[in-house]
């Protein structure tokens, strides 16, 4: 049993010794949790705008300013002739075209109805759908401020609003990054722990001193259980360390029970170390394992909720995403950390982390026994 | 050498698929035995020996070492044998000390018997001056030199070697062969494969392997005799002639 | 020095056919993978779960209940009858958001300009509570209108959306994903070719022959273009017979430009293993090097524009990006290589620059 402590001491020793893994292992996390920190913060804004004005009133170049003080748009090109937006939409250099139509100032004097076009580039359709947002409301703004002059003019003609009052709760501004980033944080800990272990093993085999352990009295779950443990250990720490990050760049506050998250994190290891396991049992080379590896972890990735909305999937795909054990990380690390969730408001999800990592592991023990013959 | 068995094969058999790699060997090993096992490459010799140290099932047959069966009873095998493969099998980015107390530790030795046959292994095979040097910076001497010593430290009753010089110089292959005399006058059973005919003259007895089955068996000097030949080459080649 | 090459282009094609598993997971993976988020990854967003806390209870504060329960958007999780329900609902992740509309609504609607209604909304999934916003707040405005018809608007907007009408976002997320998937597969395949050999030894056998380092890496690199080029073709088709995928520009372009991204791609994969010392680290750096550059840098899901200045500028060394660009632009928006010469320029040069920098280090870290 103690001769456990000699394998995770080997270990050790080999990874100190591996700079380029320490790097990676370390560096690389910081590195990308940087990166994805900004990125999936930001806002929609700096918007590639061409505008065309076809009425070159003072109204018109009302509205023009209002767009750029509006601070999202960024209107880079004035074209007079409606036909060469295209080019710009083609060549990518605008995400959006703004077309005011001639007579507009008189139209809206003589209370006509004009047309304000808005072409946009649909591609992204996120994207394109908040930006018709901004642009609906600057322009609807616009309309109200003129309403307001027509007030005196007509009371009988005034819109009545509904204004909604709106209140964020848990995440008063919108940072992306609060929600974010701890997703992230899981999310390398999982690559980490599986590739690792998933490697590890087909490693040895390879060049061969999984044999001379063979040789010895050494017991498989011996070698199993001293394999893993280093793993586990560098998982946690990157986790620490990513969170303390989180933590001291990002300033995101732990708003819950950091021992409650660090037992999650222990079960949730159990299944990313079983997949590794499983991989490395299965793997015949060193490829072969990151591709496998890889495939799970994209899998893991895509259907975890972290980045697409699992609610929004069609059902089969929801049910398919049960089996996901990220899913069910994410869903906690969210809710310990930014709404401060009890156990009993996650409890769920700890069962099925059990479930789910007992079941994997027990099934990669197995098929490592197995392969061991 | 006594007359006490250390390893002994009845009819031992590996297939693979229809393929015999070992068939139906039957020989006996005595305590403090140098035994070789010459043979061809593809003859069967690794196969043998992987059966005998439990890394591999018989198909059919028995054997025992130490009186353990190979079947049933390998983790008692293992506990009482050393293993050294033609690949070494070290860990390159292990220093040579880490790699002896990592395979001590494995061994099952405590801590202090691991700290007293760390300091004779490295004194007996000369590995003091670059105990702190990673393995893969050692010459391919030296290398084997470690590996031979990992495989002692827990004093095994039986040393099964697989090619143990392959590529390695003639001097350092006589100063291996030195410490084989040493161990097997101390009572060490060891059981060597080779295919270097000059190896085979070190040995107490051999038997000669091809296409799976032992065609001949005794000491150098009874095969010369028999066979009428001056070398252990000659008489290799007109076996497989046959 | 052709003839040089082919023996090296031989075997490894010889390598990668006789590893079936390899081949199967490089084929099967990425098509599998198409398949299943092509159908389950959207941004859009439906059957929002809300509760409505109606303490008016007139007809006008039904009318605007209605606005949300006759559309796919929202889905009524609840009829609330106090305050007090709606934080354990929203911890308990059973509603996303609560609209309050306050006693008085219907009465206020005649007398006051304005009414306010209460909208709460769960914050912690910053992505989606915009997305509620702003549906909330469409829904709302809908109902303005309503109420409103009588008086006209002067300024009506009239949307035009480009290369994708029905805001599909399989359409933008399908050409991503090839192309995250294209850059991960050809940098893991070339990272280990070379390390694989350093490491098994056979490439110091190759070189005491008189086989120079180019010749090496042309002849290791121009199998992997093929299997690759095959593998973005299977893809490709799965996704148009699938999805209906518009492709409104041409294939042929396409598949030339895809030859020059793979080629880059591949380069990359080439100088991590010149680089590195074992297979492991080539493979963990080629995974990691590629993942998640390839999704958050490319445009793949997030905007570059709208990313702060230093990752704009990081993300023109993400190749994906230029393909991204190519590939959306020749499926969505048929547009030709008129408008395509920069990011190709840039691919190629991308390429041959590692590619470069891999023969000139091959020696040398052969020693390392």
């Amino acid at each position: 049993m103690f001769k456990i402590k000699y394998i995770i001491r080997k270990e050790f020793q080999q990874v100190r010794r591996d700079r380029a893994m320490l790097a990676i292992i370390f560096v690389l996390p910081i590195i990308q949790l940087l990166i994805l920190g900004y990125i999936i913060s930001s806002e929609v804004t700096n918007i590639s705008t061409a505008i065309c004005d076809m009425d070159n009133s003072s109204l018109s170049r009302g509205i023009i300013s209002r767009f750029e003080q509006s601070g999202y748009f960024n209107i880079n090109y004035y074209e007079q002739n409606r036909d060469n937006l295209r080019d710009y939409l083609n060549s990518g250099r605008i995400s959006v075209a703004i077309v005011l139509p001639p007579h507009l100032s008189e139209n809206l004097t003589n209370r006509q109805v004009s047309n304000i076009q808005v072409l946009l580039d649909g591609q992204d359709a996120n994207t394109a759908t908040i930006t018709l947002g901004y642009v609906n409301m600057i322009l609807r703004q616009f309309v109200e401020e003129k309403q307001q002059q027509y007030l005196s003019i007509d009371p009988a003609n005034v819109p009545h609003v509904i204004q909604p009052e709106t209140r964020v709760w848990y995440n008063p501004d919108l940072e992306y990054s609060d929600y974010m980033v701890p997703g992230i944080a899981v999310f390398l800990l999982t690559i980490v722990t599986s590739l690792l272990s998933a490697m590890g093993l087909v490693r040895e085999r390879e060049i061969g001193t999984l044999e001379q352990l063979l040789v010895t009295p050494l017991k498989k779950y011996e070698l199993l259980v001293g394999k893993i443990i280093p793993f586990a250990i560098l998982g946690f720490v990157e986790l620490a360390i990513a969170l303390a990050f989180a933590r001291v760049w990002y300033h995101i506050p732990m708003v819950g029970n950091l021992l409650l998250f660090a037992l999650f994190a222990v079960v949730y290891l159990f299944t990313t170390l079983g997949l590794g396991l499983f991989v490395s049992a299965t793997a015949h080379t060193q490829q072969q394992a990151l591709l496998l590896t890889w495939f799970f972890l994209v899998f893991m990735f895509l259907m975890s909720g972290f980045v697409f909305p699992i609610e929004n999937m069609p059902k089969p795909a929801q049910y398919i995403s049960y089996l996901n054990p990220m899913r069910y990380m994410i869903i906690v690390v969210r809710e310990i950390f930014i709404k401060g969730a009890k156990i009993y408001h996650i409890y769920w999800q700890g069962v099925a982390l059990v479930i789910f990592g007992g079941t994997i592991f027990s099934f990669a023990v197995l098929k490592f026994q197995q392969r061991m013959k | 050498m006594n007359s006490e068995i250390s390893v002994k094969t009845s009819d031992l058999t590996r297939q693979f698929g229809r393929f015999k790699a070992v068939d139906r060997i039957s020989f006996e090993v005595y305590d403090g035995e140098i035994f070789g096992f010459l043979g061809a490459n593809g003859a069967g010799k690794t196969t043998t020996i992987r059966m005998l140290c439990g890394l591999l099932l018989p198909s059919s047959g028995k054997a025992w070492v130490e009186g353990f069966d190979v079947y049933k009873e390998t983790d008692s095998i293992k506990q009482n044998i050393g293993y050294m493969s033609q690949k070494f099998s070290l860990y390159e980015d292990l220093t040579v000390s880490e790699n002896i107390e990592f395979f001590g530790g494995v061994y099952g030795l405590t801590p202090r018997e691991l700290k007293t046959n760390r300091e004779k292994a490295l004194s007996d095979f000369g590995l003091e001056k670059v105990s702190t040097k990673l393995t893969r910076e050692l010459p391919l001497g030296w290398k084997q030199r470690l590996a031979l010593a990992c495989s002692l430290l827990h004093n095994p009753k039986v040393l099964f070697l697989d090619e143990p010089t392959g590529g390695v110089d003639p001097i350092s292959r006589r100063e291996f062969w030195q410490k084989i005399y040493e161990l097997a006058e101390a009572g060490t059973t060891v059981f060597v494969t080779t295919h270097y005919m000059d190896e085979v003259e070190y040995c107490n007895r051999v038997s000669i392997m091809h296409n799976g089955q032992i065609v001949s068996m005794g000491t150098p000097g009874e095969l010369k005799a028999r066979y009428e030949k001056e070398t252990i080459e000659d008489v290799f080649i007109h076996l497989i002639d046959k | 020095m052709k003839s040089r090459i082919i023996p090296v282009i031989r075997k490894e094609l010889i390598h990668i056919l006789r590893d079936p598993r390899s081949l199967i997971i490089i084929f099967v993976m990425p098509t599998l993978m198409i398949l299943l988020f092509g159908y389950a990854i959207t941004f859009d967003i439906k059957d929002i779960k809300i509760a409505v806390l109606d303490q008016d209870r007139s007809q006008s504060s039904r009318q605007l209940i209605d606005k949300f329960t006759n559309t796919n958007y929202f889905q009524i999780a609840g009829e609330l009858t106090s305050r007090e329900q709606i934080e354990p609902k929203m911890k308990r992740r059973q509603i996303v958001a609560a609209v309050i509309i306050p006693s008085g609504f219907g009465r206020d609607l005649v007398s006051l300009p304005a009414s306010p209604v209460q909208i709460l909304i769960d914050g912690s999934n910053a992505n989606t509570a915009t997305i509620v916003i702003n549906y909330v707040t469409a829904a709302i405005n809908n109902y303005n209108l309503d109420i409103n018809r009588n008086i006209r608007i002067p300024v009506q907007v009239q949307p035009r959306i480009w290369y994708n009408p029905d805001l599909d976002s399989t359409n933008f997320i399908v050409p991503g994903l090839l192309a995250v998937l294209m850059m991960m597969i050809c940098a893991m395949l070339t990272s280990i070719t070379i390390s694989r050999e350093k490491e098994t030894g056979t490439m110091e056998q190759i070189l005491v022959s008189p086989i120079k380092s180019h010749e090496i890496i042309i002849g290791k690199v121009i199998p992997y273009i093929l299997v690759s080029f095959l593998v973005a073709s299977a893809v490709l088709m799965f996704a148009k017979i699938v999805f209906n995928v518009p492709v409104r520009g041409s294939l042929l372009l396409l598949a030339l430009l895809s030859l020059v991204f793979i080629y880059a791609s591949l380069s990359l994969g080439v100088l991590i293993s010149s680089r590195a010392k074992t297979q492991q680290v080539a493979l963990m750096l080629s995974l990691v090097g590629t993942l998640l550059p390839s999704i958050l840098l490319s445009g793949f899901i997030f905007p570059i524009f709208a990313m702060p200045k230093v990752l704009q500028y990081l993300s023109y060394i993400v190749p994906a990006k230029y393909y991204l660009v190519i590939v959306r632009g020749i499926l969505l928006k048929g547009i030709g290589f008129q408008y395509l010469y920069a990011p190709v320029i840039f691919l190629f040069i991308f390429g041959t620059l590692l590619l470069a920098i891999s023969m000139r280090n091959f020696k040398t870290n052969l020693e390392g």
